[in-house]
């Protein structure tokens, strides 16, 4: 592997885990509020929010970081930077998905444990962190692990919007040298940082494993 | 001035009648145990007391602090502070005991000590390893509530609630979810506290256990009580026919299994 091609993949997996670790930390505590939101007795406050996730699911991605990007231009007269739409792109779609995540694993906790957090004279936000929020992080751990790992995968679809991520940075070097190595040496980037999610996950459900 | 008193109680769920005007009241370290067919209230009634239901109308006042009263056919809740005080001096024992699975024994009991009075750690710990022993579990402490019998879970549940000083404890039907075997340890630990004065209120099934520890028994059916007495009266020489009724239904089924 030439020097250039080592230097720009190691950049570009860089910025693939920038994409990735940003939209984490945004998208989860996001998708909370979301999943409130979404499960407000106020019609007014879940009817809407219920359409923004059936948006940011029923559309491709792709074409939300283009809508991302380009949009606002043509609205409001501005652009965000590549990178920054990217961010505000795949945050709000993950957003949706985790507020579903989320919304499952806290209808699956039995009404009797808000009833006991509440009779203990704790208060809703304390049953909610000390009781609730722990029990759900166990329930979802797999269907969240398993939407990381796509996570890794679509920051490719950023190379629409031209943020020079692996997928981008791979095939452009692999069609300036006619040659496929580029594209299987990004295969293998995704597999192994993929490997390293699996195994947190896995790492994590087996600390969360002392109780039922 | 009783400890509990409630007038007038009526509650809804939708267009269903389910308290059609409860009124008790419970003395101090009065035992009191409510009987009656499945369906007739009294889960809700105790739900009401509880706050873990609101009243439709009618007054409930705690330890002399007023939780709910209603004028011009308005119920209205006492301000938060109040209905927060009332939280602290009643306890409530489920008949699931809805532990919290991922806290051990220990931690089950001293989670609220901590965060809700601000006790010390130290001193919820030691309070909590004092009511361990007392419901014979001191061993269980570093368990999981998974790791236990329901038998033991339900005594876990009673000392978690006895960790709050409350001054009264509710119970629904604290041994309808265990074997036959097991519901004595949980009787033996309600008849222990009655022996040192605390005011309960007990939904049960087990009439022997009734008779044996409540200073009065209530008799609901339909969302009414239909009776309130002294225990003998109600449950070896009733006179109401529903009550008789449902003694004999009660007896048959004891004897059959
Ligand atoms: N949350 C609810 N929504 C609608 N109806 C309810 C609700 N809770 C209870 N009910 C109804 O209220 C009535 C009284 O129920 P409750 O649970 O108080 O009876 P119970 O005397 O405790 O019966 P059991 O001995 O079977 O426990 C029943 O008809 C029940 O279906
Ligand atoms: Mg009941």
């Amino acid at each position: 592997m030439s020097p250039v091609l080592l230097n720009s993949l190691a950049s570009s997996t860089l910025t693939l885990c920038l994409i990735f670790f940003l939209t984490a930390v945004l998208s989860l505590p996001l998708g909370l509020l979301v999943a409130f939101g979404r499960m407000s007795r106020f019609k007014l406050l879940s009817e809407p929010v219920r359409f923004y996730q059936l948006v940011m699911r029923g559309t491709p991605l792709i074409l939300q970081l283009m809508f991302v990007y380009f949009a606002p231009y043509y609205i409001f007269g501005f652009s965000f930077k590549r990178f920054t739409a990217c961010i505000v792109g795949f945050t709000i779609n993950y957003a949706a998905y985790f507020a579903e995540i989320y919304r499952g694993g806290i209808a699956s906790i039995p009404k009797g444990q808000y009833e006991a957090g509440r009779v203990l004279g704790f208060s809703q936000r304390q049953t909610f962190l000390r009781i609730i929020l722990p029990q759900v992080i166990k329930g979802i751990l797999p269907p969240m692990g398993s939407e990381f790992m796509t996570l890794v995968k679509d920051t490719a679809l950023a190379s629409v919007i031209a943020v020079p991520e692996v997928f981008r940075v791979a095939s452009s070097a692999a069609s300036r040298s006619f040659s496929t190595w580029p594209l299987v040496y990004a295969g293998v980037i995704y597999f192994l940082l993929n490997y390293i999610v699996e195994f947190s996950f896995h790492f994590a459900e087996k600390k969360l494993d002392y109780y039922r | 001035m009783a400890f509990i008193e409630a007038k007038n109680i009526k509650k809804n769920f939708g267009r269903l009648e389910v308290l059609k005007g409860i009124s008790l009241d419970v003395r101090e370290g009065e035992v009191l145990a409510v009987i009656g067919p499945s369906g007739s209230g009294k889960s809700t009634l105790l739900r009401c007391l509880t706050q873990l239901e609101t009243i439709g109308s009618g007054e409930i006042s705690v330890g002399r602090v007023k939780m709910a009263g209603t004028e011009n056919g308005r119920c209205r809740y006492a301000p938060a502070g109040d209905l927060h005080r009332i939280q602290l001096m009643t306890g409530l024992v489920f008949q699931n005991f809805h532990l919290f699975p991922h806290f051990s024994v220990l931690r089950n009991i001293t989670e609220a000590p901590v965060h809700v009075l601000k006790m010390p750690p130290e001193e919820a710990r030691e309070k909590a390893l004092f009511l361990l022993s007392k419901m014979s579990l001191a061993e269980k402490a570093d368990c999981y509530p998974y790791q236990l019998s329901g038998g033991q879970q339900q005594r876990v549940s009673i000392a978690r609630a006895l960790a709050l000083n409350p001054k009264v404890l509710f119970f629904d039907e604290p041994t309808s979810a265990l074997d036959p075997e097991l519901t004595g340890e949980i009787l033996k630990v309600i008849r222990d506290l009655a022996r040192e004065k605390m005011t309960m209120m007990v939904v049960t099934h087990e009439m022997a256990f009734a008779r044996d520890v409540a200073d009065r028994v209530i008799f609901m059916d339909q969302g009414v009580v239909i009776e309130d007495g002294a225990p003998d009266k109600i449950l070896v020489s009733p006179e109401n026919e529903r009550i008789k009724a449902f003694l004999n239904r009660f007896g048959e089924e004891n004897w059959k299994s």
